[in-house]
């Protein structure tokens, strides 16, 4: 089965060859893609020494739009999984393998690498993002009717049909929560893995903020409400 | 006499004309445009000196004074008009994303590591 593996990366210099590196050395052979959404720094150049495939956004579309395109692009590849891989070293090129037996094996259409899943390194999540993941988690379930624990997890993987169902039209952070909404929406098998999550002082920093955790729970009840397509 | 809010809804009607006739000649508004905030500066400027004008109209409506008539329907317009505002953005921003979208697909690059 043919694994493409999609990187959204935001002015991702300082991290992206390390991501792209664990990668390689956690899930060797896999096509990645890069998705430079309007970096002003060298995270395309950097992308492009390492051998991944690149596409660039010309501005600044958010988290949303750089995920769309990615699986977009991965679709054209003729994709039979889609990983979405966090360019910020927070994952485990490791937990692919684990990620996508599920679809392999037939038993799900999408997986969710869950940090909530592996108890002894929830410490190392700042509390504030914990209680805003829970409470985030909590509404996207409610609305969505899926009972997943980690809606906000970067680390997800997709079959065919199931990247090709989905309508992502959240263009920014909202789009995980929407992810979950849509899966839901169109009935696919969802099941969770644990995966491990390092933490650094600049990914505790990045992420869902209170501000972005109201457009969320503002754009999944807009959907909800079928006020948006 | 013009006092109190009869002048700054003079004022207002007065500076929106202003503007409305400086933009028709820079070119930056259509016909359309200029007719429809013309009028509505014209309007304003109307009520505003004669506040009389509206009575029989206001009586059915049961609003007191010609200058609150102007007041709540300036509010619901501006309402309106985010609205209409808020709608045509989000479909800006959406077809801004898609032709990013198509433009980063169309000019995807293959990078070629060094020591491969």
């Amino acid at each position: 089965m043919k694994v493409v593996i999609v990187m959204p990366a935001y002015n991702e210099e300082k991290t992206i060859k390390q991501s792209l590196q664990s990668l390689n050395s956690g899930f060797p052979g896999a096509n990645v893609v890069v998705v430079n959404d309007g970096s002003s720094d060298k995270t395309e150049e950097i992308a492009l020494k390492e051998g991944a495939f690149v596409a660039s956004h010309i501005i600044n579309r958010g988290l949303g739009a750089t995920l769309a395109t990615g699986i977009n692009s991965a679709i054209r590849k003729n994709a039979d999984i889609i990983v979405t891989f966090d360019a910020d070293l927070q994952h485990s090129g490791r937990d692919i393998k684990n990620l996508i037996e599920p679809i392999q094996k037939k038993r799900a259409n999408a997986v969710i690498g869950s940090r909530f899943l592996r108890t002894e390194d929830l410490e190392m999540m700042p509390p504030v993002t914990k209680f805003g993941n829970w409470f985030l988690t909590g509404f996207t379930n409610l609305l969505a009717g899926t009972k997943v624990t980690d809606s906000q997890s970067g680390l997800r993987a997709f079959d065919k049909k199931a990247a090709k169902v989905i309508s992502i039209v959240c263009d920014r952070y909202d789009v995980s929560s929407e992810i979950v909404y849509e899966l839901g929406r169109c009935g696919m098998k969802i099941e969770e893995v644990p995966i491990k999550a390092l933490y650094d002082e600049r990914s505790k920093r990045k992420g869902t903020n209170v501000r972005e955790g109201v457009k969320i729970m503002h754009g999944i009840l807009l959907k909800r409400l079928w006020l948006r397509k | 006499m013009i006092a109190g809010i009869q002048a700054f809804g003079l004022a207002l009607g007065l500076i929106m004309f202003y503007y409305a006739v400086k933009l028709y000649r820079q070119g930056k508004f259509k016909d359309r445009d200029f007719i429809t905030w013309g009028s509505v500066a014209v309007v304003i400027v109307g009520v505003s000196v004669y506040p009389t004008v509206l009575d029989s109209v206001l009586s059915w409506l049961k609003i007191g004074r010609g200058l609150d008539a102007l007041l709540v329907l300036g509010i619901l317009g501006v309402y309106g008009f985010v609205f209409q505002v808020y709608i045509r953005n989000q479909e800006t921003q959406r077809q801004i994303t898609n032709l990013v979208r198509k433009v980063a697909l169309e000019l995807e690059q293959k990078g070629r590591k060094k020591n491969v």
